[in-house]
């Protein structure tokens, strides 16, 4: 399904992805100036289904964590959220004529997709919850132990080509590049999931957060 | 049932309903490719068949739509075994009816470059082994298709394969574009191009919503013996997930309006089934379709553009090394990124088509050709004319053009005709013909009319339409043959008139060898417009041309309550002095993150600087303090990224003196950089190599989901000392390792820097790299280290 476009850029979540969490007037200027190529490129689309976790395939709960994460729930929630082709095609084009702006709205775009996923997430949410059944977070191939190798097969099982427009690599990458995958937890009671913490990220060792005494999922500081 | 029957477009043909929706009905279980079932449960699929057979479907789609070796990987078959069984159980299942059986293709499920990592020639061979397994279909069909390049790579694959016609469905949303972004007339200008014997639309909506999409299909399918095609989803899927929103009895009654269309081949898609195709076929039994609505309106296209021809259009010339030492200097160097940084601004200014022509001594044409039509594709969406009079470099570009191209140019010359007329035909392209042949240009405007006669006739000859050929009068030089000025515009004129073609001309060759050429560029270009010239090739950055354009369809009324022009000219004064950029120093500018008084700067240095000194006593040194704040966390990535993105327009004047006075171009060393096999996230590599172009290196930008081989063969050909990788999944890691360890089996003396968010130290020295960086400045430094 078509979902909306945010009210509003995350400027603050794109400082961070750019590496300039303090916000100077330079760095903020040139956000704003890639927002609005970014809104009229971006065309968001999601689509979700239910499975018995029961049924789930042996490539989709491989890991410790996605089973920590799902725990008890006896259904699953796939999910898939894409801002489609047209983001890629105005960062190649950024990308040939002005790094600057390329970097600033490919960190845009990033925000931008977090922003489409969480408030899809909230209406998915909300639906389910009139049925009283609730949902963890999003869990996503990457996070954590969880391989990447979760990605085909989970969009093979919402034939997400079809539906969003959405494929995998053979690499496991997503096509189009600003886009999520995840799995959330059902049940009808009100559930936590699991927090991928550092022992099992693969930035562990190099991560500017942690060397910082802090985390990549704090609330940004601006 | 005959295959002239099926295509006769007098009659209306009903096509089958949904398989999918059939084998949930019959309990297909989660996850079991449904491909599978000609071999596991050919009964079942013999069955379904027969019940649309039965139903009055008097074509039946095989059950082979994901039987392609992308989605078979790993099902434990291959396409050679369920293809033929699939097709077997539909013929079983049409022996009592005398149904005609088609092979069914549907997306091989991945995305092509540039969006994604699967090549055109490998969605080709894809395709192309799945027709040769189909041979036993009467008909093949490619369906619900949302990417247009992937149907031309299946239909290449079907003609060059099979003698099979094909019908093509694409598949769009309510707003008539697919996913990709295709719209619905780019659609039928390149399927009907690529001889489609059918056109069509299916799934993703209901009967109501696609008939608006059917309707403008309807008219700009060229050709009336070409059938349109529909097969709609049984309305809206339910939000709760339990099938569509629609009775069959409720599908049928929606397909009525399509009567009137000219539609002449209905079915179903997904969540219909055997009701809905017996109530559609009692509905439509014996219905005799009128004939579609057609426009004649001339298109070029690319997948999300498709560009009418009416009134004046303008075709972006910059793209051509003749005159241009910079160029010339980029095609040597196949640097594409001036290429592309020409293409931008030319659509920035408002150039609705761009003309590429990449022919120069000593260059292999046809390669570049191809390389530069894949490059521009993926950056600018204007369609493109492709400008040679070699036809192994015209394939070349025809063959990878992802669209409806213009080709620039065949003549009157026998031979010319005899080779290039036939590729245009082949690939779907409209085609440019000068009036000169043998004897050259004709001065008289008679003569040169005669010439084009012959090529339009040699043009429909050869199964090209009318309104896909274009004739150039050519513009003569006024300071040398001022005499024949006007024949050429009255040339232009009688073509247009009499032979129903359209009209093409270079503009600013009139001018040659005179004073102020823009004011006799201007006046030529109002006259011929006048005359009714249909594309004007001139520079869309000099703005009295684009001015000249936008006037004459406000004048002519093209321009519909001049909305065009007012939108351009709104906030413009006219001939308003350039805004004077303050006199800023170029070590400022950079610091600063000016662009274009960077430039300004540069350009003022280079009038008495020696090249070489502006890059290393002002621009070096000024980026060396950027990066020094950069690292000491004063200054932030986006600064140090305008910054570079200021050098980088200095460097380019830098290039252009250079190129200018016939010099050698600046370089520090030569550096090769690559995002990884497997990996399209290029942003990192992006930065890195902007920065090392700054500090003065000549670095090869092999692009991204490149193959080790590929990096091996730059570093063998550049000779280059340093090569840097990038990789930002952990599943593209091992390309790396595998390049690495590639450039060290071959004795390559190059050292290797590694880069990307996934890497560590510790991981760069266990697969072999020399150095590890952290970010791009790292990676400047480490080459200021190693080149010093």
């Amino acid at each position: 399904m078509q979902l909306p476009l945010p009210a509003a850029p995350d400027y603050s979540q794109a400082l961070r992805y750019l590496g300039a969490p303090e916000g100077d007037a330079a760095s903020r200027a040139l956000l704003e100036r890639c927002a609005g190529p970014l809104w009229q490129a971006a065309s968001p689309r999601g689509t979700a289904r239910a499975v018995p976790t029961g049924q789930l395939p042996a490539e989709l709960t491989a890991g410790r964590e996605i089973r920590l994460h799902l725990g008890d729930s006896p259904q699953t929630l796939l999910f898939a959220a894409t801002l489609g082709p047209g983001v890629d095609a105005l960062l190649r084009r950024l990308a040939a004529t002005d790094v600057a702006a390329a970097a600033a709205a490919d960190a845009l775009a990033s925000a931008l997709v977090e922003q489409v996923c969480d408030e899809y997430e909230t209406l998915l949410r909300r639906d389910w919850q009139q049925n009283g059944l609730y949902l963890t977070g999003r869990f996503s191939p990457g996070y954590g132990d969880y391989p990447l190798a979760a990605q085909p097969v989970l969009c093979r099982l919402l034939d997400t080509h079809r539906a969003i427009g959405l494929s995998t690599a053979p690499s496991c990458m997503l096509t189009p590049c600003k886009s999520v995958t995840a799995l959330l937890g059902i049940g009808d009671t009100p559930r936590r999931g699991h927090r991928a913490g550092c022992a099992t990220c693969a930035l562990r060792t190099t991560c500017a957060y942690r060397k910082r005494g802090t985390f990549c999922d704090a609330e940004p500081t601006v | 049932m005959t295959l002239n029957q099926l295509f006769d477009t007098s009659r209306t043909i009903i096509l089958d309903g949904g398989m999918g929706t059939m084998l949930q009905a019959a309990g297909l279980p989660l996850g079991v490719r449904p491909e599978t079932l000609a071999l596991t449960r050919p009964d079942l699929l013999e069955r379904i068949h027969h019940d649309y057979a039965e139903a009055g479907a008097q074509l039946l789609y095989a059950n082979t739509f994901g039987a392609s070796e992308h989605k078979l990987a790993g099902t434990g078959y291959t396409v050679e075994q369920l293809v033929p069984a699939a097709i077997a159980c539909a013929r079983r299942a049409a022996a009592d009816t005398g149904a005609l059986v088609a092979l069914d293709i549907g997306p091989l499920g991945e995305l092509l470059e540039p969006a994604g990592t699967l090549r055109f020639e490998d969605a080709y061979e894809a395709f192309a082994r799945t027709v040769r397994a189909g041979q036993d279909a009467d008909v093949i069909v490619l369906e619900t298709m949302t990417d247009l390049y992937e149907v031309k790579a299946a239909l290449l694959a079907c003609r060059e394969n099979s003698v099979k016609p094909v019908m093509v469905s694409m598949t769009f949303e309510a707003n008539g574009r697919s996913f990709t972004g295709c719209c619905v007339e780019s659609f039928a200008a390149v399927a009907a191009g690529l001889g489609a014997s059918a056109i069509g639309i299916n799934c993703s909506l209901g009967p109501t919503e696609i008939l608006p999409l059917a309707r403008r299909l309807c008219a700009c399918v060229p050709n009336a013996g070409i059938p349109v095609f529909v097969k709609p989803n049984r309305g809206l899927p339910r939000a709760d997930g339990s099938g569509y929103d629609m009775t069959a009895e409720q599908f049928a009654a929606a397909m009525e309006p399509y009567k009137e269309l000219g539609v002449s081949m209905v079915g179903g898609c997904c969540g219909t089934d055997t009701e809905c195709i017996r109530l559609l076929a009692r509905r439509f039994a014996g219905f005799v379709p009128p004939l579609r609505k057609m426009e004649s309106i001339a298109r070029l296209c690319t997948p999300v553009r498709a560009v009418e021809i009416s009134g004046p259009t303008v075709v972006g010339e910059r793209l051509n090394p003749t005159g241009k030492k910079r160029f010339q200097q980029a095609l040597r160097e196949q640097d594409m990124d001036y290429l592309l940084s020409q293409a931008v601004s030319q659509m920035e200014a408002g150039a609705q088509l761009l003309d590429v022509n990449v022919g120069l001594p000593g260059v292999d044409e046809p390669a570049l050709m191809e390389k530069t039509v894949r490059a521009l594709q993926a950056v600018v969406d204007l369609p493109l004319v492709l400008d040679s009079s070699d036809p192994a470099a015209l394939e070349r570009g025809l063959r990878v053009y992802n669209g409806k191209p213009l080709v620039n140019s065949v003549n009157g010359k026998q031979e010319v005709l005899d080779a290039i007329l036939p590729l245009c035909k082949k690939y779907g392209a409209a085609v440019i013909g000068l009036t000169l042949d043998e004897s050259g240009i004709p001065a008289e405007a008679e003569a040169r009319v005669a010439v084009a006669r012959r090529i339009r006739d040699a043009a429909l000859a050869a199964g090209i339409e009318a309104e896909d050929i274009y004739i150039d009068c050519l513009t003569l030089t006024a300071s040398a043959q001022q005499d024949h000025v006007m024949d050429t515009l009255r040339a232009l004129e009688t073509c247009k008139r009499e032979l129903g073609v359209r009209t093409i001309l270079g503009v600013s060759n009139i001018s040659f060898g005179l004073p102020c050429r823009e004011y006799l560029n201007v006046s030529f270009l109002t006259l011929a417009m006048a005359r009714g010239l249909d594309l004007a090739i001139l520079n869309p950055n000099a703005e009295p041309m684009m001015a000249a354009v936008a006037s004459y369809r406000v004048l002519s009324g093209i321009d519909a309550g001049s909305t065009a022009y007012i939108a351009r000219y709104a906030n413009a004064a006219p001939a308003a002095a350039a805004a004077q950029p303050g006199q800023v120093s170029l070590e400022q500018a950079v610091e600063q993150g000016l662009k274009s008084e960077a430039a300004a700067a540069a350009r003022r240095l280079l009038a008495d600087t020696d090249p070489l000194e502006v890059v290393n006593a002002h621009l070096v040194p000024a980026l060396d303090r950027v990066g020094q704040g950069f690292e000491k966390g004063t200054l932030f990535l986006p600064q140090l990224l305008q910054s570079a993105a200021a050098a980088q327009s200095a460097f380019e004047q830098v290039r252009v003196a250079l190129a200018e006075k016939g010099g050698n171009p600046v370089s520090r060393g030569a550096i090769v950089l690559a995002t990884v096999q497997g990996d399209i996230h290029d942003i990192g590599k992006n930065i890195v190599k902007v920065l090392l172009e700054n500090y003065g290196y000549q670095v090869t930008d092999l692009g991204r989901d490149v193959a080790p081989e590929r990096v091996v063969e730059a570093v063998r050909r550049t000779g280059a000392p340093l090569v840097g990788l990038s990789a930002l999944m952990t599943t593209t890691l091992s390309s790396m390792r595998r390049t690495i360890e590639l450039l060290r089996q071959e004795k390559l003396p190059c050292k290797v820097v590694v880069g990307g968010a996934v890497l560590t130290p510790e991981y760069a020295a266990e697969i072999g790299a020399d150095f590890y960086a952290r970010d791009a400045k790292a990676t400047a430094d480490i080459a200021n280290k190693l080149f010093s």
